[in-house]
């Protein structure tokens, strides 16, 4: 399959590296990306590995423009999806296995020296448990750096304000679905992009506390008979592309950051007027 | 099951289908494949996932050869190899959370109506901990049948045995049996030009070799058995014992398959 997204380039990954080519390329990584990703329900129009797809192929483009600083883990397909299981075909770890999981991936890290890492994400279900494990992991196995990216919170406003069509999105939606179009066209079922068949008293319910300090617990079939939200009938390729691109930028931005104030520079700087202790 | 049966069928990749058509197919799906390989070294001339290369290839031909009887699950990407942690690059899972990362897939889809599952295991190091999972996780709520498989348990024994003749009598990882079923399946994992005799360390072999007559399993750490982390000698591989190989455990798991259906 044709991989438009990379721009021609290949990413660093550990799966598809030999014993001595990853031998000879240790010593220029500085960051291994690890993928939480969801198998979980994504409308009648796109395929259920939709957020999965989307965090690990955005951290292959960005391995892929930094190479050879980046090293791509296999990912973790699944993630916390329990409240999209009355949709055939979700699947849902337990909290305690996705920390597991994690703790077992980066401890063996560690063994090989490899000190710093990111978790990248694209399903908001996920974003409780990445951060108890960046807090729960971090503390115990104390790496030098260690952060997580939840990349759809990086669409810049005004491209989204563009691609998107209606009021209520964030899930096999307009937005989501000319993303995936970008970067995996044969995920997307063109012929079955539909308007979110919405249950607006439910939602509108919920809505009342967006914002807000509270969370519900929820199944998502309370707020959408077909499981999608937005209307993926205005999904474009053309706008795909826009709002990837745009999100990549800010990842680049994002990772020059993190590489050159935490991974080239070792020991924090100071204010002015404070003394290491 | 012949080669080239049935060009025209798609694979059927679970995390591919969109959950409409998993609605509409899951009544025609007979049993759930669960891919299970591993993330470690596997000498100089094969990728680290290998493990995982392999099972999931072998899963989704599978599927397409049968369709629309298996469905593939997504893979299991990493398991224990923790005897390989001396290589740079090995990432190994605890026993405790492969059997949890396997109740929770399984959980998840006896929910969904599914009701048989079979591991498809292409890591040697994975077989205790993928049997364990089976009995553990067979008794658990809506699952019918639940078992585990080595991809090389679903060849015919006649041809291991020839292929075990011809070869060193050293095999078993990153060795001419893999190499070759590598070539076969995953050619693009394969580095033809690195491929090597593996080093082994005649002690350390021949100490394995008497536990196991003895039937004693203790772990030997890879490191201290092999310096290159290859086994037997991959320069016999070829596409076609390969083929020999992979063909005779398709029409293994077409067996197999009617022999699961017919009794549950």
């Amino acid at each position: 399959m044709p991989e438009f997204h990379l721009g021609g380039l290949q990413p660093l990954e550990l799966e598809k590296l030999t014993l001595p080519e990853l031998r000879e390329v240790l010593p220029e990584v500085k960051l291994a990306i690890l993928t939480l990703g969801s198998i979980e329900q994504h409308g009648p129009n796109t395929a259920l590995e939709t957020d999965l797809t989307m965090a690990h192929e955005m951290a292959r483009m960005a391995s892929a423009r930094l190479y050879p600083h980046i090293l791509i883990l296999p990912p973790i397909p699944w993630g916390m999806s329990a409240y999209h299981m009355d949709f055939p075909g979700s699947m849902t770890l337990r909290p305690e296995t996705v920390l597991d999981t994690m703790r077992d991936i980066f401890r063996s890290l560690q063994q090989h020296g490899l000190n710093n890492w990111l978790i990248t994400n694209f399903h908001s279900g996920n974003e409780g448990i990445i951060s108890v494990a960046v807090q729960a992991i971090g503390a115990e196995l104390t790496p030098d750096f260690f952060g997580s990216v939840s990349l759809a919170l990086l669409e810049p406003d005004d491209i989204e304000a563009q691609v998107r069509k209606t009021r209520i999105v964030g899930h096999a939606c307009e937005v989501e679905t000319a993303e995936l179009m970008y970067v995996r066209p044969d995920l997307v079922r063109s012929e079955d992009v539909a308007a979110g068949d919405l249950l607006h008293e439910h939602i509108s319910r919920r809505r009342r506390f967006f914002g807000s300090g509270v969370r519900l617990s929820w199944s998502f079939a309370e707020g959408t008979r077909n499981g999608a939200l937005g209307d993926s009938r205005y999904a474009s390729y053309e706008g795909g592309q826009n709002l990837v691109e745009g999100m990549m930028d800010e990842f680049m931005d994002i990772l020059n950051q993190i590489i050159e104030h935490w991974l080239d520079r070792p020991e924090p700087v100071l204010p002015k007027g404070k003394s290491a202790r | 099951m012949t080669e080239n049966n049935g060009e025209d069928r798609p694979e059927l990749l679970l995390s591919e289908l969109t959950t409409v058509e998993v609605e509409r197919l899951r009544d025609k799906i007979e049993l759930v494949l669960l891919p299970f390989g591993a993330t470690e070294q596997h000498g100089g001339h094969l990728a680290l996932g290998t493990d995982t290369f392999i099972a999931d290839a072998f899963c989704r031909e599978a599927s397409r050869r049968l369709y629309p009887r298996l469905l593939v699950a997504p893979p299991l990407r990493w398991g224990l190899s923790n005897l390989h942690m001396d290589f740079p690059g090995t990432i190994s899972l605890s026993a405790d959370t492969v059997m949890h990362i396997f109740e929770d897939v399984v959980d998840s889809l006896t929910s969904h109506g599914f009701t048989r599952f079979l591991i498809l295991n292409a890591h040697g190091g994975n077989r205790d901990i993928a049997r364990l999972v089976a009995t553990e996780v067979g008794a658990r709520e809506g699952v019918a049948f639940m078992g585990a498989v080595d991809l090389w348990g679903l060849i015919d024994p006649e041809i291991l045995k020839r292929h075990t003749a011809a070869g060193t009598g050293r095999a078993g990882h990153a060795c001419e049996d893999e190499t070759s079923t590598a070539l076969y399946l995953c050619p693009q994992i394969v580095r033809t030009e690195s491929i090597a005799e593996g080093q082994i360390d005649d002690t350390a072999w021949d100490f394995r070799t008497a536990l196991e007559a003895h039937c004693v399993r203790t772990p030997t750490n890879m490191h201290d058995l092999t310096a290159n982390g290859a086994l037997g000698d991959p320069t016999l591989a070829t596409a076609e014992i390969g083929r020999e190989r992979i063909e005779s455990a398709y029409a293994g798991l077409a067996e197999l398959i009617d022999t699961i259906t017919s009794s549950t």
